[in-house]
Parts: structure tokens; C-alpha cells; sequence
């Protein structure tokens, strides 16, 4: 549901040096600024309603030291409710 | 613990074809005759959870759904029918699942679930499946769940996309583990093919006989991600908010 912002992709890929998860919330920013209303602008931490994970496990630390290596994975999950 | 029912001829006769499922067998058919669900709401999930859960041949269905049918309603809501636009859903799904499996015990409740009759409902059944609409009713249920320590099957789904995880309180994440707060992102419309709403609300039933059953790996602490417009899913490991409003006080 948050593909409007990034005109209907699903997938980005980053080439990003050093990689930190820091980095690539810039980067993300920088490629589609809507997504910037989703995040707290300074921690880079989502709102309440979204759930970052890296490959498959649940980000819980969004501190700008958590590195990412090659061919690591974000993927961001937004609270869904249809029925 | 209760002794589980006997299966009749006629129960063995219908449910034969999946007894033959090697770890469920008869006395999985016996624990899910025995076995009691609160579906919230019958719309394009809740109903195909409640027509699979019927034709595997549970015991007992609650199903909690206000309002009458609108046409807006058909494309997904497999429960109702164009001949009852403008009465009410709980009858339309009354006569249909019934016409479908008269030998469950069926009560619909002509509400949708909130915080003035999650705690009545929740304790008369031993499993959840929730597929509301909105995350205010989610809550409620989910905050009940937790309270009585029953387990949970939470689906839901936007345009090409769903997900599911089980949740069974004090062990897993409750919802307000993944979902502090009402989400403000939601809307109450949505964009939703019946065919997405039907392919995460069969795979909810199946967690919910494997939960009943004590077979499988049912998807406790792992959010299954659905992706149709690429077909991929992916499971993903969802992790307990130790400040969490609802089940800290459990751990």
C-alpha cells in the first residue's frame, strides 16, 4: 500500500557505501521523499504502523551504527486491516 | 478435559477424503468437531474462513457481522447473495452456511465485534479468527484473546497484498506488539479483488485446523507476507514489544 510513493515499485535497489540501515533511509528519502512522512526524520525509526525487517527478521534497533551487508534485504510492512 | 465426540457414519463418510491426511486423521476430525471459532466479520475473508471451516467440518461457529448486504458487498463476500440486498448479512450467512453444512452449530450475531461484547464472545469459543475491517475491532479482540489466553488467527489483506500471522498470547507478539497504536495510515474502504481476500482467508482456516488439531507448524511469531501482484511470500520472524500495553504483563 505504500507503492504509490515509490511510483508502483516494489523493489529498490541501493548501491550504498558505508551501508548502515542510516544510509539507506537517506538514500530511500532521497529517491522518494513521500516515504519521509512515514519515518521520524531524525532517529529514521517507522511510525507505529510500519514494521521493518532485514531478510526476514524484525528491525527492533534503528540506531545509525546497525550495518547492512551485501545483498541484505529492507523490507517495510505497513499495518494492513482488510477484510 | 472434555472427551471429544465420536465421529457418526455420515461424519465419516463426508470428512473421509481428508482423515486420510496422514498426521490428521480421525482424531483430528474429532478434535475439530469439538472445537469452537469466533469468526469477526463474514465480508471477503471472514466468509471464505467460515465456509472452509465448515466444510472441514468444525463444531461450533460464532460469527459476529452487522449490517445488511449492499451490492458492493459481491464481489467478494462469498456469503452473500444478490436476492438479499438490503436485508441482513447475518441472515444471508445463517442460510447459506447452513445450507452448506447443517450438522454445525452456528450462532451469527448481528454486531460486529467491539470493546462491549469482545469479552462475551471471545470466552464461549477457544479460537479466534479475526478478518474486521478495522483495527479498532482488531484491538478488542485481540486485547480479549489475551486476556483469556486464546489463540489467534489474524489475516488481512489490501489490494494484491496480504498477511497472516497465529498468535497464541504469552508465547507469541499480540497485535499491539506489531501495532501499538490504531494505525492512521488505515482506511476503512479499501481496494480488494475477492480472490486476494479468498487466498489469505483459506490459508487462516488451515492455521486454524492445524491450530485445533495440534498438527503442522501453524505460523506462531512469523508474519507471512503475501505479495500476488509477484506471487512471492515471504516469512518473516515478528518479535514481542516488551513495553507492550496488552501482553507484557504476561512474560
Amino acid at each position: 500500500m505504500l507503492r504509490d510513493i515509490s511510483s508502483g515499485k516494489a523493489d529498490i535497489e541501493m548501491d550504498i557505501q558505508p551501508a548502515t540501515y542510516k544510509q539507506a533511509f537517506n538514500h530511500l528519502i532521497e529517491l522518494y521523499p513521500g516515504f519521509a512522512e512515514h519515518f521520524d526524520p531524525e532517529s529514521a525509526r517507522p511510525r507505529s504502523y510500519l514494521s521493518i525487517f532485514r531478510n526476514s527478521e524484525q528491525l527492533t534497533d534503528f540506531s545509525a551504527t546497525i550495518c547492512l551487508l551485501d545483498l541484505d534485504e529492507l523490507l517495510i510492512v505497513p499495518a494492513l486491516a482488510g477484510g | 478435559m472434555n472427551r471429544l465426540p465420536d465421529l457418526t457414519p455420515e461424519d465419516y463418510s463426508i470428512y473421509e477424503w481428508q482423515m486420510w491426511v496422514s498426521s490428521f486423521g480421525e482424531l483430528g476430525q474429532r478434535k475439530l468437531k469439538n472445537a469452537s471459532v469466533l469468526i469477526s466479520r463474514c465480508g471477503g475473508v471472514g466468509g471464505v474462513v467460515a465456509l472452509q471451516l465448515a466444510a472441514a467440518g468444525i463444531g461450533n461457529m460464532i460469527i459476529a457481522h452487522a449490517g445488511n448486504v449492499r451490492h458492493s458487498d459481491l464481489n467478494r463476500q462469498l456469503l452473500m447473495t444478490h436476492d438479499w440486498i438490503g436485508k441482513p448479512r447475518s441472515e444471508s450467512i445463517q442460510r447459506r452456511l447452513t445450507e452448506f453444512n447443517p450438522r454445525m452449530k452456528l450462532k451469527v450475531v448481528d454486531q460486529n465485534i467491539s470493546e462491549d461484547n469482545a469479552e462475551e464472545l471471545v470466552s464461549q469459543v477457544d479460537i479466534v479468527v479475526d478478518c474486521a475491517p478495522l483495527f479498532q475491532e482488531r484491538f478488542a479482540m485481540n486485547s480479549q484473546c489475551v486476556a483469556q489466553r486464546k489463540p489467534l488467527v489474524e489475516c488481512a489483506m489490501y489490494e494484491l497484498e496480504a498477511q497472516i500471522t497465529s498468535m497464541l498470547p504469552g508465547q507469541t507478539p499480540c497485535l499491539q506488539c506489531l501495532y501499538p497504536e490504531v494505525p492512521a495510515i488505515w482506511k476503512r474502504q479499501f481496494p480488494v479483488f475477492g480472490a486476494v481476500a479468498g487466498t489469505i482467508a483459506c490459508l487462516a482456516a488451515m492455521e486454524t485446523i492445524k491450530i485445533v488439531a495440534q498438527i503442522g507448524q501453524p505460523l506462531f511469531g512469523k508474519l507471512l507476507r503475501c505479495d500476488l501482484n509477484s506471487m512471492s511470500f515471504k516469512t518473516l520472524q515478528i518479535q514481542r514489544r516488551t513495553d507492550c500495553n496488552c501482553c507484557s504483563h504476561l512474560y
